[in-house]
């Protein structure tokens, strides 16, 4: 068989989650979440790519030339949403983002926030100008984009201690809250839908690391499903990644409808093949911290577990578990690739 | 009738209410009893049970921290009406922060909150903490106690940066260092000279009374 495009390889793996079609693959699909570590491929800091969306798209660029992955991930910062609400952000050079102030730490100023508008305000246009970019140059692999979902964003200004308390305290105000942040996811997805990339959304904050099940079903479940249905009315289809352990709501996130499910190393992806079988592709789940490893062995022996425990009869892409890190050489992303080619191989 | 207000203070942090919890300490001081009796007996027992109850997993997060808070509250009463040379007795003082560029928060407050339970003062900096700032709060509060936690990998520098700052301020010798954090390990801590490293809040107070030499 000739080697396939990563779109032709995608489409297989969506095929096979949602139709009795059961396309041949050349190999596993596969991609990596990377977006602060291309800094290294383009001679720029951290800080640089972070605040310009040129440089970032040059980044993104230079790792699909390097790297081919089969879809195009435009990781840049999940702060971009928050900045554009009112939060605060320094850009350490040799470092990721950090938020200096959270807008709701004096919670009563929810009634004032402005959803923003993704044309417009913060970085939301360079992020949108920097897909465009992207989506000129990468015809082979689709190009998706990823939003900050709306716990991630509830937490970004409210603090995570903060809407913790809140959780037990005044579990009223977090729904507020979390109808605002909607706001906010939907307007982003939209935006990215419009010039054609893929939609997903992330919340690292979502698993059980720090929220008990029951939280994220009486807190962030509800919301979840009501953007995934807003575009299912339009017909587009959303992905979701969750960050961390979420074995115990693998079920709760399917049934929000995503059509893809991207889990983390925490996650165990046997669980994840049943919970998503026929319902949902799934993506994972390399741990991130093997691309600084001394050696690429731990590596093959990770991707070699993943492609053993998602048999090919499901929709499943490889991929790591979360972002690459900022400062993970490139020689050890060429490994990921590279490993995928080889130990991916379906015959 | 002192008993019952011990029980009382506890069961306010167990169940992470700050103002019962606040009001029970002013309405102790009133009635005259103990305020160092009413730490030991009554919020220390009550941070102990929440603990345990979080480490059983009956307890999430949330309990956790709102259990803490309620601690806070009452202490803030309690603390300043210590007779003077009566002192609260801990185990050590630790100044625990999330190094400078890294604003992961949950880790660090919940190995604050597991060693205030078992007898800490803890002086919890918060995220994204310069150096320096750990330096000036080590100075003033005589801590005998580091924590650093760092969750990516590029702000794990920051721990070792920390570790150098602190010999340059000659206060090196002052404190044992523990550090933390998803991406940091045994042989990490080891090669930038830490004293200590644990990988959850349960070992991590294990370790700080072995690094004191405090009787378990
Ligand atoms: C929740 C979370 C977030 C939240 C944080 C919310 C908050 N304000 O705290 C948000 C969404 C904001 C976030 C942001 C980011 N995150 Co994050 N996040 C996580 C996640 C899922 C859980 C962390 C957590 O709170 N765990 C729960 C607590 C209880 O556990 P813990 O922190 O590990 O702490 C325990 C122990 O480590 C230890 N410990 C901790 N500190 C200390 C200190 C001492 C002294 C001792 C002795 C012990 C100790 O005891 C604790 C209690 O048991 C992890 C996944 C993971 N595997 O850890 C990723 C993770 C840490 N994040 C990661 C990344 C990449 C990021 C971002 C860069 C993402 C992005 N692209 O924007 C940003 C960074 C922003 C910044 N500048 O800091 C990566 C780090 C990879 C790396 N090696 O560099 C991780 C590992 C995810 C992954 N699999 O790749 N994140």
């Amino acid at each position: 068989m000739t080697s396939m495009t990563g779109k032709q390889r995608i489409s297989a793996a969506f095929k096979k989650t949602f139709s009795d079609a059961d396309p041949e693959l050349d190999r596993v699909p596969a991609y990596m979440f990377s977006g602060a570590c291309n800094s290294q491929l383009v001679g720029s800091t951290i800080g640089e790519l972070m605040q310009d969306g040129q440089i970032f798209a040059k980044g993104q660029l230079a790792a699909y030339e390097r790297y081919k992955p089969d879809i195009m991930l435009m990781m840049w910062d999940l702060n971009v949403d928050l900045e554009a609400i009112g939060n605060e952000i320094r850009f350490p050079d040799d470092s990721m983002p950090v938020i200096t102030k959270e807008i709701l730490e004096d919670k009563g100023k929810l009634s004032s926030l402005q959803v923003p508008d993704p044309k417009k305000d913060g970085r939301l246009p360079a992020y949108l100008d920097a897909c465009i970019e992207v989506k000129k140059h990468v015809t082979d692999s689709p190009v998706s984009g990823v939003i900050a979902g709306p716990w991630t964003i509830a937490m970004g200004l409210r603090g995570a201690a903060n809407l913790l308390r809140d959780s037990i305290k005044d579990p009223e105000y977090i729904h507020e809250l979390m109808e605002f942040c909607i706001q906010a996811t939907i307007n982003s997805t939209q935006a990215l839908s419009e010039i054609g990339v893929g939609v997903g959304y992330s919340e690292a904050p979502a698993s059980m690391d720090l929220i008990s099940p029951k939280m994220y079903r009486e807190f962030v479940f509800p919301y979840h499903k009501k953007i995934v249905d807003h575009f299912k009315e339009k017909k587009i289809g959303v992905g979701l990644h969750v960050c961390g352990n979420a074995d115990a709501i693998l079920d709760d996130l399917v049934a929000t409808g995503v059509s893809n499910l991207s889990v983390d190393s925490g996650s165990d992806l046997a669980l994840a093949v049943e919970a998503t079988r026929g319902k949902a592709v799934l993506i994972g789940n390399v741990p991130t911290e093997l691309f600084l490893a001394e050696s690429a062995e731990e590596m093959r022996q990770s991707i070699q577990n993943c492609i053993h425990v998602a048999p090919n009869d499901s929709g499943y892409i490889l991929a790591t578990g979360c972002e690459v890190p900022a400062i993970a050489p490139p020689k050890k992303v060429d490994w990921f690739m590279d490993l995928a080619e080889e130990l991916g191989a379906y015959n | 009738m002192s008993q019952e207000m011990f029980d009382k203070l506890a069961q306010a942090v167990i169940d992470g209410e700050s103002e019962d919890a606040e009001a029970l300490a002013k309405q102790a001081l009133e009635q005259k009893l103990d305020p160092l009796a009413c730490i030991t007996n009554g919020l220390t027992v009550g941070i102990q049970k929440t603990g345990e109850l979080f480490a059983s997993g009956e307890y999430y997060l949330p309990e956790l921290i709102i259990g803490a808070d309620a601690m806070k509250a009452a202490m803030q009463i309690l603390e300043p009406a210590l007779l003077s040379g009566q002192e609260r007795e801990v185990t050590g003082t630790i100044v625990i922060g999330t190094v400078e560029g890294d604003l992961h928060e949950i880790g660090k407050t919940l190995v604050g909150t597991m060693m205030t339970a078992n007898g800490f003062r803890v002086i919890d900096l918060g995220t994204d903490i310069p150096s320096a700032d750990f330096i000036d709060a080590v100075k003033e509060s005589g801590a005998n106690l580091v924590g650093a936690s760092a969750l990516l990998t590029t702000t794990m520098l920051q721990q070792e940066k920390l570790i150098s700052s602190l010999k340059d301020a000659g206060l090196r010798e002052q404190v044992k260092v523990m550090v933390g954090g998803a991406p940091v390990t045994a042989s990490y801590a080891k090669q930038i000279g830490a004293d200590g490293y644990a990988e959850d809040a349960i070992s991590a107070v294990d370790l700080a009374m072995r690094l004191i030499d405090a009787p378990a």
